[in-house]
């Protein structure tokens, strides 16, 4: 084996030579690992046939470097493996002359990029817990809780105003811990009135009750080492408090119509749309209960107040809108942005999903547009309470929120938190000023600062 | 019967994904009744692609290779799919017509050793280099 040929098969990167009629000539080993199909199979075939890329048809690279001679570099795409996976690749290619200068073929090497694109997802996972996405630094320091969270039996308290995810974050709690194989039992306690919710959380035995005609148990029971995630907690009765603080206390309950308590080994997250401290305060739910719930609280802030996650909410909404209705709306148009991050959403993210697939149902394009705005978000009808203040304070609070972080991180050293947001020093002393963000006396610039908070 | 053939260059297209051009020819009783070329939808839009399929009424599909999720949204819609497939499109419809249409005569290269299920054959056992296999929403090897 020449030196040229043991190059071309210890190398990484996929290498194939073809002749003037596109038929393959020499295929090194990693093309035959990357594409799965082998040297001997490859060698004599059309290109095409045996490289199966989405850019054969209408982009190939090889074909353009054949026609005007240029070397064509790190063009993407795909191919489709014998296994009909979708492999993303990066393609180059050059001509191939004799030493006469007549063209001998072409030559094309293609690198494989599912690692790259793993480690992106992997990037994009820190952003993401279950089915809630965000960028905002509100909900990064709730998704840095999780891990920590999910792998205790710690009962949780999440509040959220309607819509904002709560239930979306419990599930995103429980997939992520080691009772994901266990049931996700979810109870909406303020839908039911106190004696049926009774009889769904602890269950009955027959004849308890006329219709009791027999067995049942209940939620507690059923969710087995799972999790019970009891929504709308700030809407129960003062009698249903004292027996679920019993079941908090005890982990047993007693279904109707039986004196045998039987355990509860299920993980509890309790969610609110309403201040349940504000409740204690004024009476109407018991403190003892709020203390046994409130043992780690997440608060899901308002869509309004993280605007800045729309644009990424949409993408994966439309992601799974489109799929679930098999249509082909892949994006929206960049101008309805504004107002989309302008609007309240009172109804929070339920609100935009509601929207998207509303969009998706009646857009004649493959892009979300103007047309497909519902009446309360365009311009001039929808709740805009201050769109230019809206839009101002929300970003001067992401602006706030990010050198806070910065400076926190670097024990208020100004210079290092400058260097690590990737401004001069005097610019975020101006910003800090402009903002109003107070600085800690003494602040970084004393000795015995400390790095890390 | 409905036969579609995806063709590029008087072969079989190489990647039904991105297929521009769809051969459709209607037999009865091996006669050809209709013969027609059809565009495709440019670009990666599966679901209008499929639904091109679906709407012409398309009982048995011929093509190249395939990703699995689009493989498997053909087969969910009621369509025989011989995937992977290489050569003239002329000489494989031909095939069709005679009856004698023999798909591993026609594999693309790599894809005819340990077939394990329809349309979709290992390659030449192969190493992989630690790819992460996921499929998209709802994908599930058979």
């Amino acid at each position: 084996m020449d030196s040229t040929k043991a190059i071309l098969e210890s190398i990484s990167d996929g290498v194939f030579t073809v002749d003037p009629q596109w038929k393959i000539t020499s295929f090194n080993r990693a093309a035959e690992e990357i594409t799965g199909v082998s040297r001997e199979e490859a060698v004599g075939r059309e290109c095409s046939e045996v490289f199966r890329s989405s850019m054969c048809e209408t982009a190939c690279a090889l074909r353009e470097s054949m026609s005007t001679g240029k070397q064509i570099r790190c063009q993407t795409g795909y191919i489709v493996d014998s296994e009909g996976e979708r492999i993303p690749v990066s393609v180059s290619t050059a001509v191939l002359f004799d030493e006469n200068g007549k063209i001998l073929g072409g030559a094309e090497t293609f690198r494989d990029l599912s690692e790259i694109e793993s480690l992106q997802d992997q990037l994009q996972d820190r952003y993401k817990v279950g089915d809630l996405v965000s960028r905002s630094l509100a909900m990064q320091k709730v998704f840095q809780l999780i891990p920590a969270v999910a792998s205790s039996p710690t009962t949780v308290l999440i509040q959220g105003e309607t819509g904002t995810g709560k239930e979306v974050l419990a599930r995103g709690i429980h997939t992520s811990g080691s009772r994901r194989d266990e049931p996700f039992v979810a109870v909406n306690c303020g839908a039911l009135p106190d004696n049926l919710l009774e009889s769904e959380l602890f269950g009955y035995r027959k004849g308890a009750f006329t219709g009791a005609a027999s067995n049942r148990e209940g939620r507690f029971v059923a969710a087995g080492g799972g999790t019970v995630f009891l929504d709308e907690i700030g809407d129960v009765s003062s009698a249903m408090q004292v027996k679920l603080l019993r079941v908090l206390q005890e982990k047993t309950v007693t279904p109707l119509g039986s004196n045998e308590p039987v355990p509860v080994e299920a993980r509890i997250i309790c969610a609110t749309n309403r201040d349940l401290a504000a409740l204690v305060k004024s009476g109407e739910f018991r403190q003892d209960l709020f203390y046994r719930i409130n043992v780690v609280r997440l608060d899901i802030p308002p869509l309004r107040e993280r605007p800045e996650d729309i644009p990424q909410l949409l993408d994966v909404l439309l992601k799974k809108h489109s799929f679930a209705q098999r249509v082909d709306v892949k994006s929206y148009d960049p101008q309805i942005l504004p107002l989309l991050m302008g609007y309240s959403w009172p109804g929070n993210v339920r609100e935009l999903e509601n929207f998207v697939e509303r969009a998706i149902v009646f857009s004649r394009g493959n892009l979300v547009s103007f047309r497909d705005l519902p009446n309360e978000i365009l311009p001039g009808k929808g709740d805009y309470s201050s769109v230019v203040g809206t839009l101002r304070s929300a970003k001067a609070d992401t602006e706030k929120q990010m050198i806070l972080q910065a400076l926190e991180n670097n024990g208020f050293n100004r210079t290092a938190a400058a260097e690590e947001l990737g401004v001069h020093k005097t610019t975020l002393y101006r910003r800090v000023k402009a903002l109003g963000i107070p600085l800690p006396e003494p602040d970084g610039r004393s000795k015995n600062a400390t790095k890390g908070s | 019967m409905r036969l579609a053939i995806t063709v590029w260059n008087g072969r079989i297209a190489p990647v039904f994904d991105v297929a521009g051009t769809l051969r459709l020819v209607e037999m009865d009783e091996g006669r050809v009744t209709a013969d027609n070329l059809l565009s495709l939808p440019p670009g990666g839009g599966v679901f209008s692609r499929v639904s091109v399929l679906t709407g012409q009424r398309i009982d048995v599909l011929v093509c190249g290779a395939v990703s699995r999720p689009v493989h498997r949204m053909l087969t969910d819609s009621g369509i025989q799919v011989h995937s992977f497939v290489s050569g003239e499109a002329k000489e494989v419809l031909e095939a069709f017509l005679h009856g004698s249409f023999d798909e591993k005569a026609y594999f693309m290269p790599g894809c005819g050793v340990g077939r394990n299920r329809q349309g979709r054959r290992r390659g030449a056992g192969l190493s992989r280099r630690g790819r992460n296999r996921s499929f998209g929403p709802g994908w599930k090897e058979v």
